[in-house]
């Protein structure tokens, strides 16, 4: 390192006139660790969503019942990835700062997601099940 | 307290000092690993790199070249976790934060497999009834 550098992603030590500082190794690591969670969690939404789509037999009577419920999980999966990365700069920002941590969206929107996927399985199986 | 001799990984030196002695508490011994931290995250990436294999492992049921490229990208992963990781210089606080590069690199990888996912939900024949 050559000198103090006030990119929030973390490239330097920092200084005191940016008003920047590198935060404890510990927060650090903690917010790699959050960012690798979340990478891992996006992973699991799109090999679920891949295996409803490609394992699963198909819905009797309702051919498109598992792109319906895939196709979102595929999707969240790699907003999930992206936003991660978005938070994880955020917060490498704040520690830095040492200003309050950002709020994350991730929870809320993996919560509604999940929840509306769930809501669109039980209504595509009934619909098969009537058919 | 220095690391014992012929320890193979000197960064794991200062944490058995800690198991083994009720004395040798390094928690806040920047020069150790403080609570583990570092080697907590290295295992944050081998997981990682487990998932990418997962995954590729699925991809790999229906489009083999698709499978094959995001499996080779499971040693890459679990190596970005351990070259230039966090050691007991990053553990102290005294150096750069390599991450950011490596960071984006993992987010991009896992767009670029959702989109090979999509695709192959979308063109390949899934399982018949």
């Amino acid at each position: 390192m050559t000198g103090p550098d006030p990119r929030p992603d973390g490239g330097a030590a920092g200084s005191a006139e940016s008003g920047e500082t590198e935060p404890d190794a510990r927060f650090t690591l903690a917010n790699q660790r959050t960012f690798l969670a979340w990478s891992r969690t996006a992973l699991a939404l799109v090999a679920a969503g891949l295996g409803i789509v490609q394992l699963l037999p198909p819905f009797p009577g309702v051919r498109w019942g598992r792109h319906a419920i895939g196709v979102p999980l595929i999707v969240l999966g790699a907003v999930t990835a992206a936003q991660a990365y978005r938070e994880w700069t955020k917060t490498q920002r704040a520690l830095r700062r040492g200003s309050p941590l950002p709020h994350s969206i991730l929870p809320l929107l993996l919560a509604a997601t999940i929840a509306t996927v769930a809501a669109a399985s039980a209504a595509i199986a009934l619909i098969s099940a009537t058919r | 307290m220095p690391a014992p001799p012929g320890d193979p990984d000197p960064e794991l030196g200062p944490r058995r000092e800690a198991h083994g002695d009720p004395d040798g508490d390094r928690r806040d011994d920047p020069a150790g690993d403080p609570y583990l931290a570092a080697h907590r995250t290295r295992m944050a990436w081998t997981r990682t790199a487990l998932a990418f294999a997962a995954v590729g492992a699925v991809i790999l049921k229906t489009s083999v070249p698709a499978g094959l490229a995001v499996l080779a990208t499971c040693p890459l992963v679990w190596a970005a976790g351990r070259l230039g990781g966090p050691g007991p210089r990053a553990a102290a606080g005294a150096g750069p934060t390599p991450f950011a590069r490596r960071f984006r690199l993992v987010t991009f990888t896992i767009v670029v497999i959702a989109a090979i996912a999509l695709a192959v939900s979308v063109f390949a024949r899934g399982r018949p009834a």
